[in-house]
């Protein structure tokens, strides 16, 4: 054990030991492997942020009770939302019914009447200029700000208020905070690719983490054969270089953790889609910390003992390599096969429906997949380069050197294929998946037209909610309409609306109309919504009272109607719609009432004044403007996971670059000498520039034809264990594989400097 | 009397190309045996051979009666620590480590201590004139003091034979002679043999006898001296 150590310390004296070189390939090595680290360490954060935002959300969930309990005070709450120029802004009204009463998490206490608590981000937006519209919907004192604690987000945009009006018939009421967690669920086939893509986006990352402990690997060949030569067995040398790699593993894991705690600081100002993050949130896991600090040292000894497996057989690896030994293609398909083997055996396996599909199995296949792209890439690059002959000087320099060296070029090329063909596979899956639920149309676009439903309200507060619109800004009429729900038969639920001839000519295209007559609004598309066979006049129906079994209200008979087309295919109102006087015997103190409100479309930000004319009515009033339509909910699901999906496919590349930019960098220190013999002996800097780039385009062009082949095979065998049509992306494959050239061309820019160095008189100098 | 290190009708090729073809050699105890030949003529795998660094196609080397061949990487590794010693044109040296730190390694990787295997390693560097670059790392030496310390390095295990392939190739004449005289005269004091590749005449001067390499085959020269 002793002999062990002493041979790690000899491996990272070696490491340390040459000076300024040393410390800089040191740090190569480490940015190269920091940065991985800290992207690793930011995805074994998003277990912490799920978690910690899921007590929070179970914390703040409100037990409630059916009728307040005797002798106890409880809280009143009323939950409401608001848009206010595409942002929502959400809260709840409350009034404490004693000092006893809970207090919601996140608050000091329950605020008064006229009391508000505001989330920071609402805070920060209504004392913004851009928040000057907003600030007349919350004219209430501000007393306290909403913590963390009852919060999702810090860019959540939250308040809460006191109502005094609130009762228990029109609140919740509870009695407590602090429920289980109410845990959704995604899409089947949402939650496969969201693993699938975790995969996709972590592994080239620990391929970078492979590929910088490989940094100056001929510099190190040639030390270790030096200790070969001296006597120093085999295991011994393994030993030692593996000390070696530990260094630069180690320093890479330091590197990674300041970088991440650094990128953390920063985190609460970032939003992406949406989406904001808690400081306090993005904490590693300590399950995976841990395998993070063991998986990376772990890695880089392994690369680095597998990648001097030469150097082991030849002490004097330098002396006679006369030709590099050809690269066999059969150990290679290995993992390529074995991971369409297992992506074959999950055909058909995620439905619609329901979710057959081992997830390990999936996540085993695409990794194989994905690993078999920097295992094939070096036999490609050296059978491809063999083949080429001929060109200008720069070309030819280019060719030979990878004609000598190929793996190199191969490994760092690597890892961008990967990214690439993760990125390729996951955006097609997303985008054939999309077009199943974006086929649906959306909800047709009309500026004209806010709806506003309410919520226990009373004929004064109906008439209030009027007045209060008509005289607000670009209004252009009111049209009142309330509404009672009823039962035909069991499980047959319709409607009847009770409208002014004037308000319900808003809704259906009545051929006449006068106090005492009925319609039923249909079309062909909506012939009559929920009923097996049409409505009949002189039908007995229940009307269904909210309060009480459906089929225990009162009993209404279907008076004679006219059957109409409505004003509006999409957003027209159907079923059953009666004048006032047909309505007498009808219970409309249970009846909901909702106002259609006909604006001018041009006059700027039309739904904030509509939505602030009818703030005074809080909860009572729920807006709806029809120029804003949003695509439905799972749309925008699939939306924003394919954005983070392309985002990070994004964030991984140019951590791909960066990656390649230091191994360029490396690759021109390494070559220093023959850079500057080349330069010393005529030949133009720019020819060497030039040669510079063919040695990164070429291998890279064959890697994004690897990619693209692995990328588009693997959507492929996704897309049939999706039961989904093949749909490539070729938008973002043209995305990715352009970032990726660019960045080619980048590096080669970036490492011009280093080559210019290099090539000056200091590199001609030896020991 | 036995020879210490024996060769015998060696073969060996890189691919197609043949570099030893029949090539034999004896080293006796303490002496000085000069290889030479022209460039590609194989006398740097020759060396290589009989050192057990590259394993003959065909033929046998044989150390103390042992044949090198029949020995595993372990104990080859073990030999090189202990029997033998290297110097080479350049590159041998470590670079990460101080001249005393690379003359010590041999000692270090045979478990000598520390603080035993410096003061061994000092001693040596102050028999071939170089104790003032010992905590200088090689690139911050000049090509003499460098094959010194290589000397040092290849000599202060109390090998049986020294193995030196071109020793003073990328030296300046003066040096040369200087590193010459230091390495055959520590070899004798050790009772060391040396088996010693050069091109050069003036080089070989220093050994007991020659052998010359041509196409990859062996043939015994009188005396030089």
């Amino acid at each position: 054990m002793t002999r062990w150590f002493s041979d790690l310390a000899l491996g990272v004296r070696l490491a340390l030991g040459g000076g300024r070189a040393s410390w800089v390939r040191l740090a190569l090595t480490g940015a190269g492997i920091g940065i991985g680290v800290a992207v690793l360490l930011g995805a074994s954060s998003l277990t912490t942020v799920l978690s910690e935002r899921g007590a929070r959300t179970a914390a703040v969930a409100a037990v409630t009770a059916e009728s307040p309990p005797s002798g106890r005070d409880v809280l009143y709450e009323e939950f409401w939302n608001t848009d206010y120029r595409g942002e929502s802004i959400t809260g709840r009204f409350a009034r404490a019914t004693g000092p006893g009463a809970p207090v919601r998490p996140g608050t000091s206490r329950v605020p008064g009447d006229g009391e508000i608590f505001l989330s920071p981000a609402l805070a920060e937006l209504l004392a913004s200029p851009r928040g000057e519209l907003l600030r007349e919907r919350f004219p209430q004192e501000v007393v306290g700000t909403i913590d963390r604690a009852g919060l999702n987000a810090p860019h959540d945009l939250v308040f809460y208020a006191g109502d005094a009006t609130l009762s228990a018939e029109s609140g919740n009421t509870v009695v407590a905070f602090g429920g289980e967690l109410q845990d959704r669920g995604l899409d089947p086939v949402l939650s496969l690719l969201i693993a699938v893509g975790v995969v996709a986006l972590l592994f080239p990352v620990l391929v970078f983490v492979g590929i910088s402990t490989r940094l100056a690997g001929s510099q190190r060949d040639r030390r270790l054969a030096a200790l070969r030569l001296v006597g120093a067995g085999a295991q011994r040398v393994r030993r030692i270089a593996a000390g070696e790699s530990l260094l630069g593993a180690f320093a890479g894991l330091a590197v990674g953790t300041a970088l991440f705690l650094f990128a953390r600081r920063f985190v609460e100002d970032v939003r992406l889609l949406g989406i904001s993050v808690f400081v306090e949130d993005l904490t590693p896991s300590p399950p995976l910390a841990v395998l993070i600090a063991v998986l990376v040292p772990v890695l880089a000894v392994v690369t680095s003992i597998v990648a001097m497996r030469r150097t082991v057989v030849e002490p004097l690896g330098v002396v006679r390599d006369a030709k590099p030994v050809r690269r066999v293609l059969w150990w290679r398909v290995v993992p390529l096969l074995i991971g369409v083997a297992a992506l074959s055996t999950q055909f058909g396996a995620v439905s619609g429906e329901g979710d057959g599909a081992s997830v390990e199995v999936l996540v085993g296949g695409i990794t194989m997949l994905l690993l078999s792209i920097p295992l094939l890439l070096p036999w490609v690059v050296e059978r491809s380069v063999g083949r080429l002959r001929g060109g200008a000087p720069s070309w030819q320099l280019a060719v030979r050197r990878l004609q000598l060296e190929s793996g190199t070029a191969a490994r760092v090329v690597g890892g961008v294929a990967v990214v690439l063909a993760g990125g390729i596979a996951l955006q097609s899956v997303m985008a054939s998946a999309e077009t199943s639920v974006v086929d649906r149309p959306l909800p047709e676009v009309d500026r004209s037209r806010v709806d506003i439903s309410m919520r226990h309200t009373s004929p004064e507060l109906i008439a209030q909610t009027v007045a209060l619109l008509e005289r607000s800004v670009g209004v252009e009429r009111v049209h009142p309409l309330r509404g009672l729900s009823f039962l035909r038969a069991e499980d047959e639920y319709g409607s009847v609306a009770i409208g002014t001839c004037d308000v319900l000519r808003a809704h259906a295209r009545l051929p006449s109309c006068q106090d005492g007559d009925a319609f039923v609004v249909a079309s062909e598309r909506m012939p009559e919504v929920g009923f097996d066979t049409p409505l009949a006049p002189g039908q007995q129906v229940t009307i269904a009272l909210d309060s009480e079994p459906a089929a225990s209200g009162p009993r209404w008979t279907i008076p004679e109607f006219t059957r109409v087309a409505p004003t509006s295919e999409e957003q027209g109102r159907y079923g059953l719609m009666v004048t006032p006087s047909l309505a007498a015997d009808l219970p409309l103190e249970h009846a909901r009432t909702s106002v259609m409100v006909l604006v001018d479309p041009a006059r700027p930000d039309i739904a904030e004044h509509v939505r602030n004319a009818v703030a005074p009515m809080t909860w009572r009033a729920y807006t709806t403007y029809f120029g804003e339509t949003q695509a439905p909910q799972r749309v925008q699901e699939f939306r924003s996971i394919r954005q983070a999906l392309l985002a990070g496919s994004m964030i991984t590349l140019l951590l791909a670059g960066a990656s390649l930019l230091v191994l360029a960098l490396e690759q021109v220190r390494e070559r220093r000498r023959p850079l500057a013999v080349l330069a010393a002996s005529g030949v133009p800097k720019g020819a060497l520039a030039r040669s510079l780039l063919w040695q990164n385009a070429v291998p890279l062009m064959l890697a994004l034809g690897v990619g693209i082949a692995v990328g588009g095979a693997m959507a492929l065998l996704l897309l049939k264990v999706v039961t989904q049509p093949l749909v490539l992306d070729w938008a973002g494959i043209g995305v990715l594989s352009g970032t990726a050239a660019l960045m080619v061309v980048v590096v080669t820019l970036l490492s011009l400097p280093s080559l210019h160095r290099a090539t000056g008189a200091l590199g001609l100098r030896s020991e | 009397m036995n020879p210490l290190l024996e060769a015998v009708d060696l073969r060996k090729s890189f691919g197609p190309t043949p570099a030893l073809d029949g090539a034999g050699l004896r080293v006796h105890a303490g002496e000085v045996v000069a290889v030479m030949g022209p460039s590609g003529s194989g006398k740097s795998t020759l060396l290589h051979c009989l050192a057990g660094i590259l394993q003959p196609d065909s033929g046998t080397v044989r150390y103390r009666d042992v044949e090198l061949s029949a020995l595993g990487d372990g104990p080859r590794s073990e030999l090189r620590r202990t029997d033998f010693g290297f110097v080479f044109q350049f590159g041998q040296l470590v670079p990460e480590l101080s001249c005393l730190e690379n003359v010590a390694l041999p000692l270090r990787l045979g478990s000598v201590k520390r603080r035993e295997a410096e003061s061994r390693a000092r001693e040596w560097l102050e028999r071939l004139e170089v104790a003032d670059v010992a905590d200088k790392r090689p690139g911050e030496t000049s090509g003499g003091q460098g094959q010194r310390v290589a000397v040092a390095r290849a000599l202060v295990t109390g090998p049986r034979v020294v193995f030196a392939d071109e020793p003073t190739g990328a030296l300046d004449s003066l040096n040369g002679e200087r590193v010459m005289q230091l390495l055959v005269t520590a070899a004798k004091e050790s009772n060391a043999a040396v088996v010693l590749v050069t091109h050069e005449a003036r080089v070989a001067a220093y050994s007991d006898r020659e052998v010359v390499v041509r196409d990859g085959k062996s043939r015994e020269m009188e005396p030089a001296r």
